[in-house]
């Protein structure tokens, strides 16, 4: 015998009625039972937006420096030693065009905009007199002049001075890592193809190298982060008097604080006086520097209109990086995360 | 005429429509009893009553067996509630094999010629339902057969044609009544009432056969929202229904903060604005499912002032919200899948949605 749920009196049509009725509550109890899965799914974060914009404090609008359709974007920084921070953006357009270079200070301000046949690949580095150059493209934070000056010949993942020459690191397809030497005029001097300490480095995706002078001027310390098979490698090269005499800037001894850091390919790494710090694709990551221990992450994401990594680079001084909105042509000066 | 005869007599009519009973195909064998052993000065009356049943009947094509025979369909009974001041019977007409009451009436006659009269009124309401009953059988079968009423049923009756009353269960059996409300197994028994172009209203049924008032709808509402991912801010809006509880459009206007639990340093404010169309696709007693699609933009400002402000812009696809009415009020969620068009200062990718659909909560008023 059928069961009847509910009688409907008044109307027609009482029995198909009934049976509008009992399809009508699994329509609604399905519609329902829908949205409560959802609800249990939906994290509570908006990725609508970039995550970094609560903590942007600064923007600069580059719609009339750089080209509508790019193609390939790099950044850098570097820090001189009278502690002026420089940035810069390479932009690659899609035509034929040459890149884009732009320097910019650390309050944001553009100090140097070229469009010139740029190497992409070339590295933003501090000259011997204390100015930075990248390409050929010269620039004193001191007086603020923009020049022209010879460029190093290959490409290389980066170039540290010594106080009179120049040291290039670059990738050697049989040992790894190698260094080249340089005159101030880049004029080759001499090359140290194997440095035991840092290779063999099975896969470079990244490096950093920063010249430490505060050990006394005598010595110093050559810190390098490279990116190994086996995570990021912090290794502190110590430079004695000895070596620089043999043509080295460094010896084969390896001083304390080496690390190798839980990091798969980096987009942006940098050591700063805060800690050493990474882009991890959509992650921010700050390691201590004595212990190598992970402290803060932060979830930057990805640039939602590209799917690829937000170009940022880290400022030196570790108060801030930059991040470049490509598609609305925007650097930002973002707050750390910490 | 009681109650009970009352009730059967809705509950009849609204079961087979207002359409003319099918005429007997084969005569129904039924049966008249005594439904008590009555007093010996009633005797008399007891005969001229089953008498008078009896004519009826045979005059209405049905066939009467001898008490006791086991091949009946309907058992007709009667009783002799009191003979003074005036005779005060009832009637009963009962399917044998279920045992379901299928009529029943009572009356009072004066004990002379107008007696027959009276009879004869009260016995043709019982066959009148009976051929109802017996055509109702037919056409449902075994598939929706009534379910035995033993006991109370209030007498809701719709009061108009445009107005619908539901009673659940559909038969309250062996029920009682408490200060005018009708128990069903100790529980209240919920009558509703949906009238076009009111609210659906629900009260407990009651005996004196007193329905709820349902409210007129209005067109006219004021919601609160806010959406997952956004729970650090919320959102109004205004609805307007163009064809009532059918039709209609909406403005909406949010308003949320990034990075607030995060503990960012800066406040970025995303004010959206959306206009949407709605139509109600079904709706089950309280519950309705509607689906609606509009436009959006959403502009983000930095309160440091020191970023200008971005603007976004959407298509909202469809969304689907089920909503739950209780009277003006309404409980809603709202699923929605958006296409997001890429402008020249904003952060949206151009195309549909990734990841999950965009979830809101949200109440509104009518007013």
């Amino acid at each position: 015998m059928g069961r009847i749920d509910s009688q409907v009196i008044g109307g027609a049509g009482a029995g198909s009625l009934v049976r509008i009725a009992a399809r009508r509550v699994w329509c609604c109890a399905v519609v329902l039972a829908g949205t409560l899965a959802l609800m249990s799914c939906t994290v509570l974060t908006n990725d609508q937006f970039p995550a970094f914009l609560p903590w942007v404090r600064a923007e600069l609008d580059l719609r009339g420096a750089l080209p509508a359709d790019i193609r390939d974007v790099r950044t850098e920084s570097v820090a001189t030693p009278a502690g002026d921070r420089v940035f810069a953006v390479v932009a690659a357009p899609d035509s034929a065009d040459p890149a884009t270079l732009l320097l910019v200070d650390q309050d944001l301000a553009t100090v140097v905009e070229r469009e010139d046949p740029l190497s992409f690949d070339s590295r933003l580095f501090v000259r011997v007199d204390g100015a930075v150059q990248i390409g050929t493209v010269v620039y004193d934070p001191a007086t603020r002049v923009v020049s022209n000056a010879p460029e190093p010949e290959n490409a290389a993942l980066a170039v540290v001075h010594d106080g009179t020459d120049y040291w290039q690191l670059s990738i050697e397809s049989s040992t790894g890592v190698a260094f080249n030497r340089y005159d101030t005029g880049f004029i080759p001097v001499s090359s140290w193809s194997s440095v035991p300490a840092i290779t063999p480095a099975e896969s470079v995706f990244a490096t950093w190298v920063h010249r430490r002078f505060d050990t006394g001027g005598a010595t110093g310390e050559l810190i390098v982060l490279l990116q190994t098979t086996e995570g990021l490698r912090r290794t502190v090269l110590q430079q004695s008097a000895l070596a620089a005499q043999t043509g080295l800037p460094i010896d084969a001894g390896v001083a304390p604080g080496n690390q190798v850091l839980a990091v798969d390919r980096p987009d942006a790494l940098r050591e700063t006086p805060a800690g050493i710090l990474v882009q991890d694709r959509e992650t921010l990551r700050r390691f201590d520097r004595e212990t190598g221990a992970e402290r803060e992450r932060f979830q930057i994401g990805v640039n939602p209109r590209t799917g690829d990594p937000y170009p940022i680079a880290f400022d030196p001084a570790g108060e801030f990086y930059i991040v470049l909105d490509t598609e609305n042509r925007v650097l930002y000066q973002v707050d750390v995360w910490w | 005429m009681s109650h009970r005869y009352h009730i059967l007599v809705v509950l009849m009519l609204v079961l087979v429509g207002t359409s003319v009973v099918p005429a007997q195909e084969e005569p129904v064998t039924v049966v008249v009893a005594a439904a008590a052993e009555t007093a010996a000065e009633a005797t008399a009356y007891e005969r001229i009553i089953a008498e008078s049943i009896g004519v009826v009947l045979v005059r209405s094509g049905f066939a009467i067996a001898s008490i006791g025979d086991a091949a009946t369909d309907l058992r007709w009974e009667y009783a002799i509630l009191s003979l003074v001041p005036r005779l005060h019977m009832s009637i009963s007409v009962r399917d044998t094999a279920t045992g379901t009451i299928v009529s029943s009436v009572s009356g009072r006659a004066r004990a002379n010629v107008t007696l027959f009269n009276a009879l004869d009124e009260l016995v043709s309401v019982t066959v009148d339902d009976a051929l109802r009953y017996l055509a109702l059988n037919r056409e449902f079968g075994d598939e929706i057969r009534p379910v035995p009423v033993a006991g109370l049923l209030p007498p809701v009756a719709p009061r108009g044609d445009d107005e619908e009353v539901v009673l659940q269960p559909a038969a309250p059996l062996h029920g009682t009544a408490d200060r005018g409300v009708l128990l069903a197994d100790g529980v209240q028994v919920p009558v509703q009432v949906r009238r076009r172009g009111h609210y659906v209203t629900t009260a407990p049924a009651r005996m004196d056969g007193m329905l709820p008032e349902p409210e007129p709808y209005r067109r006219t509402g004021l919601q609160v929202h806010t959406s997952l991912g956004r729970l650090v801010g919320a959102g109004v809006g205004a609805r307007l229904d163009l064809i009532p509880d059918r039709a209609g459009v909406a403005g909406e206007l949010d308003v949320y903060s990034s990075g607030v639990t995060q503990g960012a340093p800066y406040r970025v404010l995303h004010l959206e604005g959306r206009l949407l169309a709605n139509l109600r696709l079904l709706r089950w007693g309280p519950v309705s499912l509607r689906a609606s699609t509009g436009l959006g933009t959403v502009v983000t400002t930095f309160l440091s002032g020191i970023v200008a402000p971005y603007t976004d812009l959407y298509w909202n696809v469809l969304n689907l919200t089920p909503t739950l009415h209780t009277g003006r009020q309404a409980w809603f969620a709202r699923v929605g899948l958006n296409y997001r068009v890429a402008s020249d200062r904003g952060f949206f990718p151009d195309g549909l949605d990734s990841g999950m659909p965009q979830l809101f909560v949200g109440t509104f008023r009518r007013f």
